[in-house]
Protein backbone atom coordinates (compact mmCIF):
# COMPACT_ATOMS: atom_id res chain seq x y z
CA UNK A 1 0.00 0.00 0.00
CA UNK A 2 2.79 2.46 0.96
CA UNK A 3 5.16 2.44 -1.78
CA UNK A 4 2.62 2.18 -4.01
CA UNK A 5 0.80 5.43 -2.46
CA UNK A 6 4.65 7.14 -2.57
CA UNK A 7 5.44 6.43 -6.30
CA UNK A 8 1.37 8.21 -7.20
CA UNK A 9 2.18 10.61 -5.51
CA UNK A 10 3.97 13.63 -8.04
CA UNK A 11 1.48 15.53 -7.72
CA UNK A 12 -0.07 16.86 -4.86
CA UNK A 13 -3.73 17.67 -4.79
CA UNK A 14 -4.04 19.30 -1.58
CA UNK A 15 -1.28 21.94 -2.38
CA UNK A 16 -2.92 22.23 -5.62
CA UNK A 17 -6.01 23.32 -3.63
CA UNK A 18 -3.64 25.88 -1.51
CA UNK A 19 -2.29 27.29 -4.45
CA UNK A 20 -5.09 28.03 -5.93
CA UNK A 21 -6.19 29.50 -3.30
CA UNK A 22 -3.59 31.70 -2.54
CA UNK A 23 -4.00 32.84 -6.46
CA UNK A 24 -7.56 33.04 -5.86
CA UNK A 25 -7.68 37.18 -6.30
CA UNK A 26 -5.05 37.58 -8.75
CA UNK A 27 -7.02 35.50 -10.86
CA UNK A 28 -10.43 37.50 -10.15
CA UNK A 29 -8.61 41.01 -10.70
CA UNK A 30 -6.80 39.61 -13.52
CA UNK A 31 -9.91 38.75 -15.21
CA UNK A 32 -11.92 41.85 -14.25
CA UNK A 33 -8.88 43.62 -15.91
CA UNK A 34 -9.06 41.53 -19.06
CA UNK A 35 -12.58 41.72 -19.31
CA UNK A 36 -12.66 45.15 -19.22
CA UNK A 37 -10.05 45.63 -21.86
CA UNK A 38 -12.35 42.86 -23.83
CA UNK A 39 -15.68 44.98 -23.67
CA UNK A 40 -13.00 47.98 -25.07
CA UNK A 41 -12.79 45.99 -28.31
CA UNK A 42 -16.14 45.09 -29.76
CA UNK A 43 -17.56 48.99 -28.49
CA UNK A 44 -14.50 50.59 -29.78
CA UNK A 45 -14.64 48.82 -33.42
CA UNK A 46 -17.18 50.90 -34.98
CA UNK A 47 -15.86 54.56 -33.41
CA UNK A 48 -12.37 53.91 -34.36
CA UNK A 49 -13.61 53.01 -38.11
CA UNK A 50 -15.35 55.87 -38.43
CA UNK A 51 -13.17 58.27 -36.75
CA UNK A 52 -9.62 57.35 -38.08
CA UNK A 53 -10.69 58.83 -41.73
CA UNK A 54 -11.18 61.86 -39.93
CA UNK A 55 -8.03 62.36 -38.25
CA UNK A 56 -4.59 63.82 -40.28
CA UNK A 57 -1.74 61.72 -40.98
CA UNK A 58 -0.47 60.99 -37.63
CA UNK A 59 3.47 59.39 -36.80
CA UNK A 60 3.09 56.26 -35.51
CA UNK A 61 -0.67 55.63 -36.97
CA UNK A 62 0.62 54.97 -40.73
CA UNK A 63 -0.90 51.84 -42.19
CA UNK A 64 -3.27 51.34 -38.91
CA UNK A 65 -6.59 51.26 -41.38
CA UNK A 66 -5.22 47.80 -42.61
CA UNK A 67 -6.18 46.48 -38.71
CA UNK A 68 -9.18 48.14 -39.28
CA UNK A 69 -9.90 46.57 -42.33
CA UNK A 70 -12.27 43.90 -40.12
CA UNK A 71 -13.35 42.99 -37.07
CA UNK A 72 -11.29 40.03 -36.59
CA UNK A 73 -8.16 41.80 -37.63
CA UNK A 74 -9.24 44.14 -35.07
CA UNK A 75 -10.16 42.18 -32.43
CA UNK A 76 -6.20 40.59 -32.96
CA UNK A 77 -4.42 43.64 -33.23
CA UNK A 78 -6.07 44.74 -29.80
CA UNK A 79 -6.27 41.64 -28.18
CA UNK A 80 -3.42 39.37 -29.08
CA UNK A 81 -1.23 42.37 -30.83
CA UNK A 82 -1.61 44.71 -27.87
CA UNK A 83 -3.65 44.07 -24.97
CA UNK A 84 -3.39 40.46 -24.04
CA UNK A 85 0.25 39.85 -24.30
CA UNK A 86 1.26 43.19 -22.28
CA UNK A 87 -1.25 43.07 -19.71
CA UNK A 88 -0.66 39.15 -19.67
CA UNK A 89 2.98 39.25 -19.27
CA UNK A 90 2.45 41.64 -16.15
CA UNK A 91 0.47 39.20 -14.83
CA UNK A 92 2.59 35.87 -15.49
CA UNK A 93 5.40 38.25 -13.62
CA UNK A 94 2.62 38.88 -10.80
CA UNK A 95 1.44 34.93 -10.50
CA UNK A 96 4.91 33.26 -10.54
CA UNK A 97 7.12 35.74 -8.31
CA UNK A 98 5.35 34.25 -5.25
CA UNK A 99 5.40 30.62 -5.55
CA UNK A 100 8.74 30.03 -4.21
CA UNK A 101 10.14 32.87 -2.88
CA UNK A 102 6.84 33.78 -0.94
CA UNK A 103 7.00 30.01 0.63
CA UNK A 104 10.60 31.76 1.68
CA UNK A 105 9.69 34.84 2.86
CA UNK A 106 6.36 33.58 5.43
CA UNK A 107 8.97 31.17 6.85
CA UNK A 108 6.38 28.04 5.73
CA UNK A 109 9.29 26.14 3.64
CA UNK A 110 10.18 24.12 6.14
CA UNK A 111 7.02 23.63 6.84
CA UNK A 112 6.00 22.50 3.63
CA UNK A 113 8.91 20.55 2.76
CA UNK A 114 8.24 18.34 6.35
CA UNK A 115 5.11 16.84 4.58
CA UNK A 116 5.28 13.87 2.54
CA UNK A 117 5.86 14.91 -0.46
CA UNK A 118 9.05 15.22 -2.78
CA UNK A 119 10.51 18.45 -3.97
CA UNK A 120 9.93 17.94 -7.48
CA UNK A 121 5.97 16.81 -6.97
CA UNK A 122 6.02 19.83 -4.61
CA UNK A 123 7.51 22.13 -7.75
CA UNK A 124 5.54 20.98 -10.21
CA UNK A 125 2.11 21.18 -8.04
CA UNK A 126 3.29 24.83 -7.46
CA UNK A 127 3.93 25.46 -11.36
CA UNK A 128 0.43 23.53 -12.41
CA UNK A 129 -1.16 25.73 -9.88
CA UNK A 130 0.44 28.99 -11.14
CA UNK A 131 -0.18 27.85 -15.25
CA UNK A 132 -3.77 27.00 -14.28
CA UNK A 133 -4.29 30.63 -12.65
CA UNK A 134 -3.13 31.95 -15.48
CA UNK A 135 -4.61 30.10 -18.01
CA UNK A 136 -8.04 30.91 -16.41
CA UNK A 137 -7.31 34.78 -16.84
CA UNK A 138 -6.61 34.34 -20.39
CA UNK A 139 -8.70 31.92 -21.92
CA UNK A 140 -11.64 32.83 -19.70
CA UNK A 141 -11.41 36.52 -20.62
CA UNK A 142 -10.94 35.09 -24.49
CA UNK A 143 -14.20 33.28 -24.09
CA UNK A 144 -15.34 36.06 -23.00
CA UNK A 145 -14.37 38.35 -26.18
CA UNK A 146 -15.85 36.09 -28.55
CA UNK A 147 -19.28 35.89 -26.56
CA UNK A 148 -19.18 39.69 -26.41
CA UNK A 149 -18.52 40.43 -29.81
CA UNK A 150 -21.23 37.26 -30.83
CA UNK A 151 -24.10 39.55 -28.89
CA UNK A 152 -23.09 42.89 -29.92
CA UNK A 153 -23.73 41.03 -33.86
CA UNK A 154 -20.09 40.75 -34.89
CA UNK A 155 -18.64 37.50 -37.06
CA UNK A 156 -15.45 36.70 -35.07
CA UNK A 157 -13.42 33.55 -36.49
CA UNK A 158 -13.45 31.26 -33.25
CA UNK A 159 -10.56 29.08 -33.91
CA UNK A 160 -8.57 32.84 -34.97
CA UNK A 161 -8.68 33.82 -31.59
CA UNK A 162 -8.08 30.85 -29.71
CA UNK A 163 -5.12 29.59 -31.85
CA UNK A 164 -3.56 33.18 -31.21
CA UNK A 165 -4.62 33.48 -28.02
CA UNK A 166 -3.00 29.56 -27.62
CA UNK A 167 0.17 31.09 -29.08
CA UNK A 168 0.39 34.21 -26.90
CA UNK A 169 -0.37 31.75 -24.11
CA UNK A 170 3.19 29.62 -25.25
CA UNK A 171 4.65 33.28 -24.46
CA UNK A 172 3.37 33.60 -20.96
CA UNK A 173 4.35 29.90 -20.45
CA UNK A 174 8.08 31.24 -21.01
CA UNK A 175 7.75 34.14 -19.15
CA UNK A 176 5.85 32.40 -16.20
CA UNK A 177 8.85 29.69 -16.26
CA UNK A 178 11.07 31.81 -16.50
CA UNK A 179 9.77 34.15 -12.90
CA UNK A 180 9.07 30.68 -11.65
CA UNK A 181 12.33 30.15 -11.65
CA UNK A 182 13.93 33.35 -10.80
CA UNK A 183 11.77 32.90 -7.92
CA UNK A 184 13.33 29.90 -7.06
CA UNK A 185 16.82 31.64 -7.02
CA UNK A 186 15.62 35.02 -4.81
CA UNK A 187 14.03 35.11 -2.07
CA UNK A 188 11.88 37.97 -1.80
CA UNK A 189 8.94 38.24 -4.43
CA UNK A 190 9.43 41.63 -5.04
CA UNK A 191 13.17 41.46 -6.32
CA UNK A 192 11.48 38.31 -8.12
CA UNK A 193 9.15 40.56 -9.98
CA UNK A 194 11.63 43.10 -10.34
CA UNK A 195 14.45 41.05 -11.68
CA UNK A 196 12.16 39.15 -13.77
CA UNK A 197 10.49 42.14 -15.89
CA UNK A 198 14.30 43.97 -16.53
CA UNK A 199 14.78 39.92 -17.91
CA UNK A 200 12.15 40.59 -20.14
CA UNK A 201 12.71 44.07 -21.17
CA UNK A 202 16.17 42.96 -22.20
CA UNK A 203 14.46 40.37 -24.08
CA UNK A 204 11.88 42.57 -25.71
CA UNK A 205 15.14 44.43 -27.22
CA UNK A 206 15.33 42.34 -30.07
CA UNK A 207 11.81 42.89 -31.02
CA UNK A 208 12.50 46.35 -31.75
CA UNK A 209 14.12 45.86 -34.94
CA UNK A 210 13.66 44.46 -37.82
CA UNK A 211 16.24 42.48 -38.64
CA UNK A 212 16.29 40.77 -35.00
CA UNK A 213 12.56 40.66 -34.35
CA UNK A 214 12.89 36.75 -34.86
CA UNK A 215 14.47 36.42 -31.48
CA UNK A 216 11.96 38.21 -29.42
CA UNK A 217 9.07 36.10 -27.62
CA UNK A 218 6.90 38.63 -28.03
CA UNK A 219 7.46 39.07 -30.97
CA UNK A 220 6.12 35.47 -31.41
CA UNK A 221 3.62 35.93 -28.76
CA UNK A 222 1.73 38.26 -30.56
CA UNK A 223 0.60 36.09 -33.01
CA UNK A 224 1.54 38.32 -36.14
CA UNK A 225 2.86 35.85 -38.18
CA UNK A 226 -0.08 33.60 -37.51
CA UNK A 227 -3.05 36.01 -38.06
CA UNK A 228 -1.35 38.15 -40.70
CA UNK A 229 0.81 35.56 -43.02
CA UNK A 230 -1.41 32.62 -41.99
CA UNK A 231 2.05 30.76 -41.08
CA UNK A 232 1.47 28.89 -37.89
CA UNK A 233 5.11 29.26 -36.48
CA UNK A 234 6.29 26.06 -35.35
CA UNK A 235 9.75 26.39 -34.70
CA UNK A 236 9.48 29.81 -32.99
CA UNK A 237 7.05 28.06 -30.40
CA UNK A 238 8.76 25.07 -30.09
CA UNK A 239 11.77 26.92 -29.01
CA UNK A 240 9.92 29.05 -26.70
CA UNK A 241 8.71 25.50 -25.26
CA UNK A 242 11.96 24.22 -25.20
CA UNK A 243 13.26 27.19 -23.17
CA UNK A 244 10.66 26.71 -20.92
CA UNK A 245 11.30 23.53 -20.49
CA UNK A 246 15.29 23.87 -19.87
CA UNK A 247 14.14 26.66 -17.44
CA UNK A 248 12.10 24.65 -15.48
CA UNK A 249 14.83 21.80 -15.00
CA UNK A 250 17.26 24.23 -13.66
CA UNK A 251 14.93 25.96 -11.19
CA UNK A 252 13.87 22.28 -10.26
CA UNK A 253 17.54 21.15 -9.82
CA UNK A 254 18.67 24.56 -7.98
CA UNK A 255 14.99 23.71 -5.79
CA UNK A 256 16.30 20.65 -5.28
CA UNK A 257 18.97 21.99 -3.03
CA UNK A 258 17.09 24.82 -1.62
CA UNK A 259 17.72 25.45 2.13
CA UNK A 260 14.34 25.63 3.77
CA UNK B 1 18.47 -3.08 20.89
CA UNK B 2 16.21 -1.70 17.60
CA UNK B 3 17.11 1.87 16.61
CA UNK B 4 14.73 4.52 15.64
CA UNK B 5 17.21 6.62 14.42
CA UNK B 6 20.81 5.78 13.41
CA UNK B 7 23.54 8.13 12.29
CA UNK B 8 27.25 7.25 11.05
CA UNK B 9 29.61 9.89 10.55
CA UNK B 10 26.66 12.47 9.34
CA UNK B 11 28.06 15.75 7.89
CA UNK B 12 26.64 18.73 6.71
CA UNK B 13 28.71 21.58 5.25
CA UNK B 14 27.90 24.77 4.34
CA UNK B 15 30.44 26.25 2.22
CA UNK B 16 33.50 25.33 4.27
CA UNK B 17 31.27 25.36 7.75
CA UNK B 18 30.58 21.99 9.45
CA UNK B 19 27.17 22.93 11.13
CA UNK B 20 27.51 18.59 12.25
CA UNK B 21 30.62 16.80 11.66
CA UNK B 22 30.92 13.69 11.42
CA UNK B 23 27.63 12.57 14.15
CA UNK B 24 26.76 9.50 15.58
CA UNK B 25 23.74 9.15 16.88
CA UNK B 26 21.81 5.93 18.21
CA UNK B 27 18.62 6.14 19.60
CA UNK B 28 16.55 3.22 20.62
CA UNK B 29 12.66 2.57 19.74
CA UNK B 30 10.47 3.32 22.43
CA UNK B 31 12.88 6.07 24.14
CA UNK B 32 12.80 9.55 24.87
CA UNK B 33 15.66 11.03 23.55
CA UNK B 34 16.59 14.46 24.32
CA UNK B 35 18.97 16.24 22.29
CA UNK B 36 20.80 19.09 23.82
CA UNK B 37 23.08 21.70 22.85
CA UNK B 38 23.89 25.45 22.07
CA UNK B 39 21.89 27.51 19.95
CA UNK B 40 24.37 26.88 16.34
CA UNK B 41 25.39 23.50 17.82
CA UNK B 42 23.62 21.74 14.83
CA UNK B 43 20.37 20.37 16.42
CA UNK B 44 18.18 21.80 13.71
CA UNK B 45 20.64 21.13 11.05
CA UNK B 46 20.81 17.37 12.26
CA UNK B 47 16.77 17.16 12.28
CA UNK B 48 16.62 18.27 9.13
CA UNK B 49 18.66 15.77 7.71
CA UNK B 50 16.90 12.89 9.91
CA UNK B 51 13.83 14.58 7.85
CA UNK B 52 15.42 14.75 4.83
CA UNK B 53 14.92 18.41 4.33
CA UNK B 54 18.76 19.00 4.23
CA UNK B 55 20.97 16.46 2.44
CA UNK B 56 24.07 15.65 4.38
CA UNK B 57 27.27 16.05 2.88
CA UNK B 58 28.81 13.43 4.03
CA UNK B 59 27.62 9.69 6.15
CA UNK B 60 24.73 8.03 6.49
CA UNK B 61 21.82 7.69 8.58
CA UNK B 62 18.29 5.59 8.92
CA UNK B 63 14.82 6.74 10.36
CA UNK B 64 12.86 3.74 11.68
CA UNK B 65 15.14 1.70 9.07
CA UNK B 66 14.83 3.62 6.10
CA UNK B 67 17.76 5.30 4.56
CA UNK B 68 17.23 9.08 5.49
CA UNK B 69 18.79 10.40 1.96
CA UNK B 70 16.62 7.72 -0.51
CA UNK B 71 13.57 6.78 1.63
CA UNK B 72 13.22 10.80 3.05
CA UNK B 73 9.19 10.67 1.34
CA UNK B 74 8.86 7.52 3.42
CA UNK B 75 10.00 8.59 6.23
CA UNK B 76 8.32 12.22 6.37
CA UNK B 77 4.86 10.21 5.91
CA UNK B 78 5.70 8.27 9.18
CA UNK B 79 7.25 10.58 11.65
CA UNK B 80 5.77 13.86 13.11
CA UNK B 81 7.65 16.77 13.10
CA UNK B 82 7.16 20.08 14.95
CA UNK B 83 9.57 22.84 14.04
CA UNK B 84 11.22 25.05 16.42
CA UNK B 85 9.04 27.88 15.27
CA UNK B 86 6.05 26.41 13.51
CA UNK B 87 5.31 29.03 11.11
CA UNK B 88 2.38 27.83 9.46
CA UNK B 89 -0.11 29.77 6.74
CA UNK B 90 -1.65 32.46 8.71
CA UNK B 91 -4.81 33.11 6.52
CA UNK B 92 -5.92 29.75 6.89
CA UNK B 93 -7.81 28.99 10.35
CA UNK B 94 -6.77 25.80 12.12
CA UNK B 95 -9.17 23.45 10.86
CA UNK B 96 -8.07 24.95 7.15
CA UNK B 97 -4.60 24.07 7.96
CA UNK B 98 -5.39 20.52 9.39
CA UNK B 99 -7.35 19.66 6.44
CA UNK B 100 -4.38 20.96 3.78
CA UNK B 101 -2.19 18.34 6.25
CA UNK B 102 -4.60 15.82 6.36
CA UNK B 103 -3.92 15.46 2.38
CA UNK B 104 -0.53 14.59 2.25
CA UNK B 105 -1.13 11.82 5.14
CA UNK B 106 -2.66 8.27 3.97
CA UNK B 107 -2.15 7.29 7.81
CA UNK B 108 -4.25 10.65 9.25
CA UNK B 109 -6.58 9.96 12.11
CA UNK B 110 -9.34 12.53 12.64
CA UNK B 111 -9.92 11.38 15.97
CA UNK B 112 -6.29 12.33 17.61
CA UNK B 113 -7.06 15.66 15.68
CA UNK B 114 -10.06 15.73 17.94
CA UNK B 115 -8.90 14.42 21.08
CA UNK B 116 -6.00 16.90 20.92
CA UNK B 117 -7.23 19.90 20.46
CA UNK B 118 -10.20 19.13 23.01
CA UNK B 119 -7.25 18.45 25.33
CA UNK B 120 -5.79 21.73 24.23
CA UNK B 121 -9.33 23.39 24.38
CA UNK B 122 -7.78 24.82 20.65
CA UNK B 123 -9.70 27.58 19.03
CA UNK B 124 -9.98 25.59 15.22
CA UNK B 125 -12.02 28.13 13.88
CA UNK B 126 -9.82 30.84 14.29
CA UNK B 127 -7.17 32.24 12.23
CA UNK B 128 -3.65 30.77 12.84
CA UNK B 129 -2.61 34.63 12.17
CA UNK B 130 -4.76 34.93 15.42
CA UNK B 131 -3.30 32.45 17.41
CA UNK B 132 -0.95 33.01 20.14
CA UNK B 133 2.58 31.13 20.19
CA UNK B 134 1.57 28.90 22.49
CA UNK B 135 -1.64 27.85 20.48
CA UNK B 136 0.69 27.76 17.16
CA UNK B 137 2.69 25.47 18.91
CA UNK B 138 -0.12 23.24 20.46
CA UNK B 139 -1.64 23.29 16.73
CA UNK B 140 1.37 22.27 15.20
CA UNK B 141 2.00 19.29 17.89
CA UNK B 142 -1.35 18.20 16.96
CA UNK B 143 -0.46 18.58 13.30
CA UNK B 144 2.54 16.26 13.77
CA UNK B 145 0.62 13.49 16.34
CA UNK B 146 -2.25 13.05 13.79
CA UNK B 147 -0.36 10.71 10.95
CA UNK B 148 -0.31 8.69 14.41
CA UNK B 149 3.55 8.44 14.05
CA UNK B 150 5.76 5.78 15.29
CA UNK B 151 8.56 8.67 15.79
CA UNK B 152 7.73 12.30 16.69
CA UNK B 153 10.97 14.95 16.35
CA UNK B 154 10.55 17.84 18.37
CA UNK B 155 12.53 20.55 17.92
CA UNK B 156 12.83 23.24 20.64
CA UNK B 157 9.02 22.20 21.09
CA UNK B 158 8.30 23.94 24.72
CA UNK B 159 10.48 26.92 24.00
CA UNK B 160 6.99 29.66 23.10
CA UNK B 161 4.94 28.12 25.69
CA UNK B 162 4.08 29.46 29.18
CA UNK B 163 4.86 27.69 32.24
CA UNK B 164 1.34 26.30 32.41
CA UNK B 165 1.16 24.51 28.51
CA UNK B 166 4.25 23.67 29.03
CA UNK B 167 3.42 21.45 31.69
CA UNK B 168 0.67 20.32 29.85
CA UNK B 169 2.84 19.89 26.88
CA UNK B 170 4.74 17.60 28.52
CA UNK B 171 2.35 15.48 30.01
CA UNK B 172 1.30 15.01 26.38
CA UNK B 173 4.17 13.58 25.47
CA UNK B 174 4.67 11.74 28.68
CA UNK B 175 1.11 10.10 28.73
CA UNK B 176 -0.20 9.88 25.64
CA UNK B 177 2.83 9.47 23.08
CA UNK B 178 5.18 7.74 25.44
CA UNK B 179 2.85 5.61 26.91
CA UNK B 180 2.12 4.32 23.37
CA UNK B 181 5.73 2.97 22.53
CA UNK B 182 6.24 5.83 20.40
CA UNK B 183 9.94 7.06 20.31
CA UNK B 184 10.47 10.57 20.93
CA UNK B 185 13.48 13.00 19.60
CA UNK B 186 13.08 15.88 21.47
CA UNK B 187 15.52 19.04 20.82
CA UNK B 188 15.76 21.27 23.38
CA UNK B 189 17.77 23.98 25.91
CA UNK B 190 15.32 23.58 28.64
CA UNK B 191 16.68 21.09 30.46
CA UNK B 192 14.15 21.51 33.00
CA UNK B 193 11.78 19.99 30.38
CA UNK B 194 14.70 17.40 28.70
CA UNK B 195 15.20 16.17 32.70
CA UNK B 196 11.29 15.70 33.36
CA UNK B 197 10.74 13.59 30.32
CA UNK B 198 13.65 11.71 28.65
CA UNK B 199 15.27 8.77 29.32
CA UNK B 200 18.55 9.16 26.80
CA UNK B 201 20.47 12.40 26.41
CA UNK B 202 22.80 13.39 23.57
CA UNK B 203 24.67 16.48 24.22
CA UNK B 204 26.39 18.49 20.83
CA UNK B 205 28.47 20.97 20.22
CA UNK B 206 30.16 22.61 17.22
CA UNK B 207 28.22 19.37 15.02
CA UNK B 208 30.28 17.31 16.95
CA UNK B 209 28.25 14.95 19.63
CA UNK B 210 30.14 15.06 23.00
CA UNK B 211 28.30 12.76 24.96
CA UNK B 212 25.45 10.58 24.79
CA UNK B 213 23.71 8.32 27.92
CA UNK B 214 20.61 7.31 29.40
CA UNK B 215 19.88 9.63 32.43
CA UNK B 216 19.98 6.86 35.07
CA UNK B 217 23.34 6.48 33.97
CA UNK B 218 23.95 10.42 34.16
CA UNK B 219 22.16 10.67 37.56
CA UNK B 220 23.94 7.78 39.01
CA UNK B 221 27.72 7.91 37.30
CA UNK B 222 27.77 11.48 36.65
CA UNK B 223 29.21 12.65 39.93
CA UNK B 224 31.78 15.32 41.22
CA UNK B 225 33.44 13.74 44.52
CA UNK B 226 35.49 16.42 46.66
CA UNK B 227 38.50 14.90 48.65
CA UNK B 228 40.94 16.44 50.97
CA UNK B 229 43.19 13.34 51.35
CA UNK B 230 45.70 13.80 54.78
CA UNK B 231 48.46 13.18 51.93
CA UNK B 232 49.14 13.16 48.14
CA UNK B 233 47.06 10.38 46.84
CA UNK B 234 49.87 7.86 44.83
CA UNK B 235 50.78 8.36 41.37
CA UNK B 236 48.22 6.78 38.72
CA UNK B 237 45.19 7.07 41.61
CA UNK B 238 43.79 9.53 39.43
CA UNK B 239 44.06 7.08 35.92
CA UNK B 240 40.98 5.27 37.03
CA UNK B 241 38.83 4.09 34.26
CA UNK B 242 35.88 6.83 34.51
CA UNK B 243 37.59 9.82 36.09
CA UNK B 244 37.18 12.88 33.64
CA UNK B 245 38.73 15.45 35.13
CA UNK B 246 40.44 16.05 38.48
CA UNK B 247 40.45 19.78 39.67
CA UNK B 248 43.09 21.15 42.67
CA UNK B 249 40.59 22.95 44.82
CA UNK B 250 43.00 24.60 47.87
CA UNK B 251 44.42 21.29 49.92
CA UNK B 252 41.71 19.34 48.14
CA UNK B 253 40.33 17.99 44.59
CA UNK B 254 37.49 17.69 42.68
CA UNK B 255 37.22 14.47 41.10
CA UNK B 256 34.89 14.76 38.31
CA UNK B 257 33.34 11.36 37.42
CA UNK B 258 31.50 9.82 34.08
CA UNK B 259 31.28 6.33 35.07
CA UNK B 260 32.43 3.51 37.24
CA UNK B 261 31.59 6.18 39.94
CA UNK B 262 31.22 3.30 42.83
CA UNK B 263 34.00 1.75 42.48
CA UNK B 264 36.20 5.68 42.35
CA UNK B 265 34.25 6.63 45.51
CA UNK B 266 35.40 3.55 47.55
CA UNK B 267 38.72 4.47 46.40
CA UNK B 268 39.01 7.65 47.95
CA UNK B 269 37.09 6.45 50.89
CA UNK B 270 40.54 4.26 51.41
CA UNK B 271 42.41 6.91 51.44
CA UNK B 272 43.33 8.58 54.72
CA UNK B 273 41.08 11.98 54.46
CA UNK B 274 40.02 14.59 56.35
CA UNK B 275 36.79 15.26 53.67
CA UNK B 276 35.16 13.02 51.18
CA UNK B 277 31.71 14.49 49.92
CA UNK B 278 29.42 13.69 46.69
CA UNK B 279 28.22 16.76 44.69
CA UNK B 280 25.34 15.24 42.86
CA UNK B 281 25.00 16.84 39.26
CA UNK B 282 21.71 18.08 37.45
CA UNK B 283 21.25 18.52 33.66
CA UNK B 284 22.45 21.68 33.83
CA UNK B 285 25.30 21.61 35.77
CA UNK B 286 26.39 18.53 33.26
CA UNK B 287 25.38 20.24 30.16
CA UNK B 288 27.60 23.33 31.61
CA UNK B 289 30.45 21.08 31.72
CA UNK B 290 29.97 19.17 28.73
CA UNK B 291 29.23 21.93 26.25
CA UNK B 292 31.18 24.42 27.82
CA UNK B 293 28.20 26.78 29.21
CA UNK B 294 26.07 29.04 26.34
CA UNK B 295 24.27 31.82 27.22
CA UNK B 296 20.73 30.52 26.54
CA UNK B 297 21.00 27.99 29.14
Amino acid sequence: MWPMWEVTMMFSITLFKKEVRESRWKIIIGLIIFIITAVSIPFTFKYVKELLPMIPELPGLEGFDRYLANYNIYTWSQWNGKNLYQVGTILAIIVGMNLIAGEKVSKTLEFLLARPISRSSLYFTKFSAGLLSLGLVIFGSTVFLYILSVIMGYELLAGDLFISTLITFIGFIFIFTLTFLISTVLDEPVKVGLLSAFVLLLLAIPGWFQKTRQLSVFHHMSAAEYFLEGKFPFLPLLAVLLLSAGMYYVGIRIFEKKQP
Amino acid sequence: MVLAVETINLTKEFNSFKAVDGLNLQVPEGSVFGFLGPNGSGKTTTIRMLLGITKPTSGEGKVLGLDIVKDSLNIRAKIGYMAEVPEMYGYMTGEELIRFCRGFYPSWEDGLVKKYSELFNLPLKNKISSLSKGMKSQLALIIALAPNPSLLILDEPTSGLDPIKRVQFLNIIMKEIVGTGKTVFFSSHLLSDVERVCDRVAFIKNGRLVKTDSMDKLKTQEKIIRAVFQKEPPPGFFEKPGIKKVQREGNGYLISVEDNFEEIFEACKKMPNFLIEVIDQNLEDLFVAYVGGDNDV
